[in-house]
């Protein structure tokens, strides 16, 4: 009984007087003691050796920048279509109100149109920028 | 504890803060990998791996939990996963004994017979007993890393060490 009461300190780790004064007159604990220094000491020993080698940081910067890259990448194609959409809204606003038939009311509403999808282009790629992240 | 980081985070400097956070947790993370994992290098990729989920998931944290039980959670996921893809055979490489034991005059057995009875201890214990000495025997540090109440880590942990000291005697 007093024997399993001290077993719990020594599973603890604690060194109390009492446990020592137990130790002296039980050969048992005595030995389930030493098995537990023992086990300290191999485990001790043993396990904190264990460290990341340096090269860690440098191979996730390189995965993060490659990833970082590649998410670029992919959005080439929103960037150009935005692009390509402008230069042809420009160019409508440009030319049209050259045409005579044409009034110069047509130019002003191409020139809004070429400035209204320049602008949702651009918000559609910042905001697919945005929240393009990848569920954990 | 990570004010600065999510002072970083609310200010959108998500690269600054993931070097903060890897400065802080990439070696209780990689101890983490190696209690669940077994294999120091089979968890560094690992834990970079969870880095880079954590790169990637920055800017959608919504500071519901603390940063480092969210971290810890994808931590464990990673890991959980690696074992599911890999389905782990007992191969344990907790340390490599050779090197100590080689300038040592008597190779230390009991090292050898603990590692193959650590195995023989049921998962949680063997994770709890792992993580305990390679986080400097912190119980509050292994809770966190194993999502435990610290009550049940030292709860396994007197298991564990009660049953390693019997197959011992």
């Amino acid at each position: 009984m007093e024997c399993a009461k001290f077993e719990e300190e020594m599973l603890a780790g604690k060194r109390t007087g009492e446990l020592d004064a137990h130790l002296e007159g039980c050969a048992a604990c005595r030995e389930f003691f030493a098995a537990q220094r023992r086990l300290d000491r191999i485990l001790e020993e043993a396990l904190p050796r264990l460290a990341l080698s340096p090269s860690f940081r440098p191979a996730l910067r390189r995965r993060i920048e490659s990833e970082s890259r590649s998410r670029f990448l992919e959005l080439v194609p929103d960037l150009l279509n935005v692009l390509g959409a402008s230069a042809l809204a420009a160019a409508a606003a440009w030319y049209l109100p050259q045409l005579r038939l044409l009034s110069q009311g047509l130019g002003v509403l191409a020139l809004a149109v070429a400035i209204g999808l320049t602008g949702a282009g651009s918000l559609a790629v910042l905001l697919r920028l945005d929240t393009a992240q990848p569920d954990d | 504890m990570d004010q600065d980081i999510q002072q970083l985070l609310s200010e959108r400097r998500y690269d600054e803060a993931l070097e903060q956070l890897v400065d802080r947790y990439r070696h209780k993370v990689f101890r983490l990998a190696v209690a669940m994992l077994r294999d120091p290098g089979l968890a560094e990729e690992t834990a970079q791996e969870v880095f880079l989920k954590i790169w990637r998931a920055l800017p959608g944290y919504n500071g519901q939990a603390s940063l480092s039980t969210w971290l810890y959670a994808i931590a464990r996921n990673t890991c959980l996963s690696q074992i599911r893809y890999r389905r782990l055979r007992v191969t344990v490489t907790l340390e490599e004994p050779a090197a100590r034991t080689a300038s040592a005059s008597q190779p230390d057995s009991g090292y050898l017979d603990v590692r193959r009875h650590m195995e023989e201890l049921p998962e949680v214990q063997r994770q709890v007993l792992a993580l305990f000495y390679l986080q400097e025997k912190s119980y509050d540090d292994v809770a966190a890393l194993l999502d435990m109440p610290v009550g049940t880590v030292k709860s396994h942990l007197h298991r564990a060490r009660r049953a390693l000291a019997d197959r011992l005697r």
